[in-house]
């Protein structure tokens, strides 16, 4: 071979090395578990376009920005936020700001270790076949994820000896921090660049197989599917238990959770007695409420009117299209949010809320109207009196309950598809879907983070960051939108229907979704077990690329504001987010405390720091000059439209959404403080911390300027 | 899935496509990319001891 071939093979090389990284980079847990959650709980299709309009006018712009300023606040020797602000705006009041990217990267470091943990858990699980006896039934999945997580309740980790996901926990974080302690990132560069794109190569075989599917058949609702699956005398007996008039709704439901358990420890433990065949599902949404159990009570012991009640439910989901069922979804979906709502809500906003439940109700009743003319519902009023649910209110509860049944609509692809892209435009007009929409741009390209300003600030003068930033947002998106969209979505759909996908989400978090949706897809698959295991040993890896990229921005300001030593910061950090992950684990009960600081630090913060980057850019350093700083180096100019969009779009767009998320959305967030005492900690203890934060700074700024450090630029 | 759903899907997902396509083709025919394009996971953070 010639020195001139040798010399382009080896440009290509690199170049592609250039790609593998980027790709390496782009993916994380957020494209393959976050965002899917997020997508499938604001409704798939709803969401949808509040994320595209902020991906091109938020996501993409910010990204630019932040890259420009962590360049030009390398250039004066700063590589933490707060430095680099300092040098972004001659201001005192500017490195305290720069607190926020110091916050965010740290606290979420905090829960993403934890969830990194899972990736682990679940490798190790898939690799010694321990899920081999679960077939594909989303039950069983779902219910291991609780009781492995700790989903149950707080303490539910050290509850009966430590459970394995702590010991899988402390792995993980012991490999996170030998890694930076040992400064082997480049090792795991290296190796990233063959996983990472193993993992995409992985995602794409599993789209095919997912939009490959057959129909899945809906299981049957509770008192069907347990009938079919327990032991004769087990269900005998729990059957003739929920007969008897004295069993009221609360000691029916522990017998059900009773049976469910026992349903759960035979599939883990083999035993043939129980039929694991059957698809079986805990009741979810209305039908696992207070009323919703006591229709199925009033069925059970209704006799012939019980299963003539079943017959016309079955008739009317026969009959019905499948957009009156879209519309009975969307008004169950809502009255759930809406009862969620109205939990923590004053008594002038019960009144509103109740009103528009009725008008709920009415809707719903005004929809089956017609198919009600002549083949009326059969009504179990007699037998809901006792039950507690009478009157008027019986008709109202039991036309509910039959129409979350009615709603289910074929578990095809095609209509999973329909669940994640048919738009909502109603809900357009909801500002916490914006937010969430905005929120989960920034977090999957990790923007408005202060992790993309640490690492831009160790870049030359002359390196591009406009290509870059272009190159890693699409990688990124493509990952997130094309593959994790289409892998995890219609899978939710097929496999858990709406209802429980809502449920599932309610209880264990949006990180969560996956982990029940997933392993069902890979029992559908040849080989599945050993692609469970490669699937998340390669997410666990994409997790812990992203997460030594969270410590860095502390590590950074550790060094530059204390003089301390790279392995000195490193420890200080360890023992921080040490602490902090235990309080996630503790606090495991409904992932509340990991969803609050998902929702303050992973969203609130990340969209509060992203606007006042966007305010510097475009206002403080002046777009001209911010353009003409990005444009240094650039292998491709950023196209002239994003001047106005970073001046004027960015801004505006932010305020708009948080004005409307103030007067919607914050009054409901405030009073889940002050409803849930794990909240209201939660919520001090990052108030705290971030006092904490604004303390150091302090004390570093005093440092700088007393060594006149961000005057002049220094050789980078 | 609505025509409306249909539409929207094979935009992204197109739009996404022909996005990341031409990333990598800006990056691999640009001279001198090699030298100046990173990402995170390569950038050398300089401060191992």
């Amino acid at each position: 071979m010639s020195d001139g071939n040798k010399t382009a093979t080896e440009a290509w090389g690199s170049k592609l090395g250039v790609i593998l990284a980027v790709a390496g980079s782009a993916v994380g847990l957020g494209n393959f578990l976050r965002f899917p959650g997020k997508a499938a709980d604001y409704g798939g299709g709803a969401f949808m376009i509040p994320y595209f309009c902020a991906l091109l006018l938020l996501g993409l712009p910010i990204c630019w920005v932040e890259w420009t300023q962590g360049r030009l606040g390398g250039k004066y020797g700063f590589n933490s936020a707060p430095g680099i602000f300092s040098v972004l705006w001659r201001n005192p009041i500017a490195p305290y700001l720069g607190s926020i990217g110091l916050m965010i990267p740290i606290i979420i470091y905090m829960y993403y270790v934890y969830i990194e943990s899972w990736c682990l858990l679940y490798a190790a699980y898939y690799a010694f076949g321990a899920f081999d006896d679960f077939g594909k039934n989303p039950y069983l999945y779902s219910e291991f994820f609780e009781r492995i997580t700790g989903v149950l309740g707080d303490g539910a980790v050290f509850a009966d000896g430590i459970q394995p996901i702590f010991w899988f926990f402390l792995v993980t974080f012991v490999a996170n921090f030998f890694v930076i302690f040992r400064g082997l990132s480049g090792g795991i560069e290296r190796f990233c660049k063959v996983a990472m794109p193993a993992l995409i190569l992985m995602a794409i075989i599993v789209v095919t197989r997912v939009l490959t599917l057959p129909e899945q058949p809906a299981p049957e609702v509770w008192q069907k599917s347990l009938a079919a699956s327990l032991p004769a005398d087990r269900w005998n007996t729990l059957s003739d238990s929920l007969r008897e008039p004295s069993t009221d709704v609360a000691t029916a439901r522990t017998l059900i959770r009773n049976e469910f358990d026992q349903f759960f420890h035979a599939a883990v433990a083999g035993d043939s007695s129980f039929n694991r065949s059957v698809p079986v599902a805990p009741p979810s949404g209305f039908l696992s409420r207070d009323e919703g159990l006591a229709v199925a009570l009033a069925e059970l012991r209704a006799g012939k009117e019980g299963a003539d009640f079943r017959s016309w439910i079955e008739r009317k989901r026969q009959e019905l299209d499948v957009e009156t069922k879209r519309t009975l979804q969307k008004i169950e979906r809502s009255q759930i949010r809406l009862a969620g709502r109205l939990a923590g809500a004053s008594e002038a906003q019960k009144g509103v809320m109740e009103a528009e439940m009725a008008a709920l109700d009415e809707w719903r009743s005004t929809i089956l109207k017609p198919a009600e003319a002549n083949d009326p519902m059969p009504s179990l009023a007699e037998e809901l009196a006792p039950l507690g649910v009478d009157g008027e209110q019986a008709q109202a509860v039991q036309l509910r309950a039959a129409a979350v049944e009615i709603a289910e609509i074929p578990r095809t692809v095609n209509n999973g598809l329909g669940y994640m892209w048919n738009p909502d435009f109603e809900e357009l007009f909801n500002a916490e879907v914006w937010l969430e929409a905005a929120g989960q741009i920034f977090f999957s390209l990790s923007v408005g983070f202060g992790v993309i300003l640490n690492y831009a600030s160790y870049l030359r003068k002359k390196d591009d960051v406009v290509l870059s930033g272009l190159t890693a947002t699409a990688t990124n998106e493509f990952c997130e939108v094309t593959l994790g969209g289409l892998v995890a979505i219609p899978a939710t759909f097929i496999f858990l229907g709406t209802a429980t996908t809502l449920d599932v989400i309610s209880r264990q978090s949006t990180f969560g979704l996956g982990f029940n949706t997933l392993p069902t897809v890979f029992a559908s698959m040849p080989a599945g077990r050993w692609f469970g295991a490669g699937w998340f040993l390669l997410l666990f890896l994409a997790g812990i690329t992203s997460s030594l990229s969270m410590l860095q921005p502390a590590i950074a300001f550790l060094e530059e504001g204390f003089g301390l030593k790279r392995r000195a910061s490193v420890t200080w950090l360890g023992m921080l987010t040490f602490c902090g992950a235990l309080v996630v684990i503790y606090f495991s009960g409904n992932l509340l405390v990991l969803d609050t600081m998902d929702y303050w630090v992973g969203t609130f913060m990340i969209y509060l720091l992203a606007t006042i980057q966007v305010v510097l850019f475009g206002w403080v350093i002046g777009i001209e000059r911010g353009m003409e700083e990005a444009h240094q180096g650039s292998q491709m100019k950023i196209p002239r439209v994003f001047r106005f969009i970073i001046k004027y779009v960015t801004p505006a767009y932010l305020l708009v959404i948080f004005a409307a998320w103030a007067m919607q959305n914050a009054p409901d967030r405030i009073s889940q403080i002050s409803d849930s005492k794990a909240v209201f900690a939660t919520v001090l203890g990052l108030g705290g911390f971030f006092v904490f934060l604004l303390l150091l700074i302090h004390l570093a700024v005093l440092d700088w300027r007393k060594q006149g450090r961000g005057l002049k630029e220094v050789e980078t | 899935m609505s025509p409306i759903g249909f539409w929207m899907m094979v935009i992204a997902n197109g739009g996404l496509l022909i996005l990341v396509s031409y990333c990598f083709f800006r990056v691999l025919t640009t001279p001198g990319t090699e030298e100046t394009e990173h990402a995170p996971l390569e950038i050398n953070t300089r401060d191992a001891e």
